[in-house]
């Protein structure tokens, strides 16, 4: 399944939810929008699962070939909202929803039995949700999104209330998913597990889209490079350091941690071999370490620099 | 299986405790078992005889309920009442000499002194007419001056058993209709503080939904009418076996049954709609203020009991063709009267275009409301909910 969202548009009275937002979601992915709370996330979901209206723009799923609308049969929800049936048994409220789906009571069954087993809950279906801890709840919850193994899945929030434990095994679970061919569409705002599991992300700020694509493209877009992190054979002075900001042009700035230690912030089109020899050539390396920025720096640089942008043109 | 029969599937099995509503039914039984038994009980105490001393001349044949002992006169109330606890009597009766007063002397509060007085009264008052020389005819004719001969051109009168059945129908339908609101209070407003509501608005529309909702609370409503008319069923026909020549016969095979089920189930349809609509604005029960409009079906069955003499009178037979009030006072007038095929007709297809709109309206409430979290529409927004065409 194919989705394009094209322009699209939402308010809610004196806010601006989502602002001339475009992406696309590709059949068999990991999707993930990524931003803040109020970035416009779930009023995005919201609107392409019909709970909201669209004030203006377009969803067209499969090039258009089908109606803006999707059938109930063909998505999974998990709303940010949480809530099932507190009192009822959960063997029973996964029935209800596969009923609802459209899903013959045998194949449900069927269903239902896999995935309980899978999140270890096969001798707790008779209880009520009540029952259960907050985590395994909210596990009831996303088995009701997926028990009638739609061609798309959207959660909302999916890894908020849980543990790390139980946030690794919701990943393991979204991998399974998209190896069984589910187009997988999310909505985080916790950029380290998300940077490990989605194929393409949006980040999202105020409604508006602030990086789209894969981490490569998004990497690329990016202006900001990695750090190089030191560690000193002897100790160096800060005229020492100046010289090394001065002379090697891929450093944007050189900061020292204590004696030993110093980090180099690298330009964002820094060529490494180069770099290393410029470093070797100044500075007595002991021991030294690359990293690239995360997506939680990119996010933040990026919105820095939207944030200074906007006032440059105001100014 | 549609997707309104799924919903209102769940909705009654939901609903349906089969365990609990046994019990609770065996612990009424029980109640109305034991209040039978206890009552029966005070009948046969209320028959053994009474051991009454009567110190006096009494020209009076008492009942055959004493057994009257003759003692002395003019002993001091100290001493009847040392006779009475060494003979082990009941009371003491003292008759004042030449005059129509009378003392009773017992050791405590008994049942037996209304009898007692009762006889008593009535042996003056046949000892004053003696005096005055009146015949038993005059004396019948003093009692009774009037004598009217009631002659009803209807087929069926209003008569104590009619009025009953009404009385019937009408709390049957009141418990049926407040069953509603409780389990609308627990269903559509529990829904939405659980927020079960956008799982399930992904899986049906809002119509499916809300008609799902009123159909399945509307057989929950239904059932507990059926297992209440059971239970009084059970209660009559324990009234009869324990208590001989006070059968209650409800004349049920006269009534036209079929026809004033079928209004009841109308009536409660059409509040099911106004409950679920109404239920889908409450946020919070415990701190809303329209939870009171909930109460507004209590009015029909209140006015009912007003016009139970009248069935075809002008309040009753008018309300009885506006849906508001037909479920009540349509199956009380069939229960009372023959109610013209006319009437019958007209009220039927009010109360069917009535069920239609109520759906309309409730289902544009339900649909603006039902997810909206932590805060509650104004009486003004609902009014523009009723009519925004495009919900």
């Amino acid at each position: 399944m194919h989705i394009q969202i094209r322009n699209l548009y939402k308010s809610y009275k004196t806010v601006n939810a989502v602002n001339d937002l475009s992406f696309d979601i590709r059949s068999g992915e990991i999707f993930a929008i990524l931003g803040p709370n109020g970035a416009g996330k779930s009023s995005t979901l919201r609107m392409l699962v019909g709970l909201t209206t669209v004030d203006k723009g377009q969803i067209l799923i499969d090039n258009g070939k089908q109606q803006a609308k999707l059938n109930s049969e063909q998505f999974g929800y998990l709303p940010e909202e949480r809530g099932l049936y507190q009192e009822t048994s959960i063997h029973k409220t996964l029935h209800y929803i596969a009923a609802l789906k459209g899903m013959e009571k045998a194949d449900a069954e069927q269903q239902i039995q896999f995935w309980l087993r899978e999140f270890e809950l096969l001798d707790r279906q008779k209880e009520p949700l009540k029952a259960l801890s907050k985590g395994n709840q909210q596990k009831v919850q996303l088995l009701s999104s997926i028990i009638h193994r739609p061609e798309l899945v959207i959660l909302d929030e999916p890894f908020s209330g849980l543990d790390p434990v139980n946030q690794e095994k919701v990943i393991q679970f979204l991998k399974t998913l998209k190896a069984q061919g589910t187009t997988i569409l999310l909505s985080a705002h916790q950029m380290s597990l998300v940077e490990k599991l989605a194929d393409r992300l949006l980040l999202m700020a105020q409604g508006e889209a602030v990086l789209y694509g894969d981490m490569k493209q998004i990497r690329a877009a990016s202006t900001l490079g990695g750090t190089l992190s030191l560690e000193l054979a002897e100790m160096v002075n800060e005229e020492v350091l100046a010289t090394v900001q001065q002379q090697i042009p891929s450093v944007l700035a050189a900061t020292k941690i204590d004696a030993l230690n110093i980090q180099l912030q690298l330009s964002v089109d820094c060529h490494i071999p180069t770099l290393l020899k410029q470093t070797m050539a100044l500075l007595p390396v002991a021991n030294l370490q690359l990293q690239q920025p995360g997506l939680h720096e990119i996010y933040l640089h990026a919105l820095n620099n939207g944030v200074a942008e906007k006032e440059n043109q105001h100014d | 299986m549609t997707k309104i029969g799924i919903v209102a599937r769940w909705e009654f099995l939901k609903n349906l405790k089969l365990k609990q509503e046994i019990i609770g039914y065996l612990v009424m039984l029980a109640i109305y078992g034991a209040l039978f038994a206890v009552q029966y009980w005070q009948q046969q105490t209320q028959q053994q005889k009474i051991e009454l001393a009567v110190a006096g001349e009494i020209a009076l044949e008492f009942s055959d309920r004493f057994i009257i002992t003759d003692l002395p006169v003019g002993l001091t109330l100290q001493e009847y009442q040392r006779l009475v606890a060494e003979k082990s009597l009941a009371g003491v009766l003292i008759k004042i000499p030449e005059s129509a007063q009378y003392q009773l002397l017992i050791p405590n509060e008994v049942s037996w002194r209304r009898t007692l007085e009762t006889e008593l009264q009535e042996h003056e008052r046949s000892q004053l007419l003696n005096e005055l020389a009146i015949s038993q005819q005059q004396l019948e004719q003093l009692q009774n001056p009037l004598d009217i001969e009631v002659i009803n051109s209807a087929e069926q009168q209003v008569g104590e058993d009619a009025k009953l059945l009404s009385s019937i129908v009408a709390i049957l339908t009141a418990i049926a209709v407040f069953n509603s609101f409780a389990l609308c209070m627990t269903s559509v407003t529990q829904e939405k503080q659980h927020r079960v509501t956008e799982q399930l608005l992904t899986c049906i529309n809002f119509q499916q939904w809300i008609d799902g909702k009123a159909i399945g609370l509307c057989l929950s409503s239904v059932k507990s009418l059926i297992s209440t008319l059971i239970i009084m069923v059970l209660i009559f026909s324990a009234v009869s076996i324990f208590s001989p020549g006070n059968e209650i016969d409800l004349h049920l095979s006269d009534s036209p049954l079929f026809m004033m089920v079928l209004f009841c189930i109308l009536g409660i349809v059409f509040w099911n709609y106004v409950f679920v609509g109404f239920s889908a604005t409450i946020d919070d029960p415990n701190h809303s203020g329209k939870t009171g409009l909930m109460l507004l079906p209590m009015l029909p069955v209140m006015l009912v009991f007003m016009v139970l003499d009248d069935p075809a009178g002008e309040v009753a037979t008018i309300l009885s063709m506006i849906p508001l009030t037909a479920i009540s006072f349509m199956p009380m007038r069939m229960a009372s009267m023959e109610v013209p095929i006319w009437q019958m007709a007209f009220s039927f297809v009010a109360m069917l275009a009535g069920i239609w709109l109520v759906r309309l309206y409730a289902s544009r409430i339900f649909r603006a409301n039902i997810t909206l979290f932590g805060k509650e529409p104004t009486w003004y927004q609902m009014w523009k909910n009723m009519r925004d065409k495009s919900l």
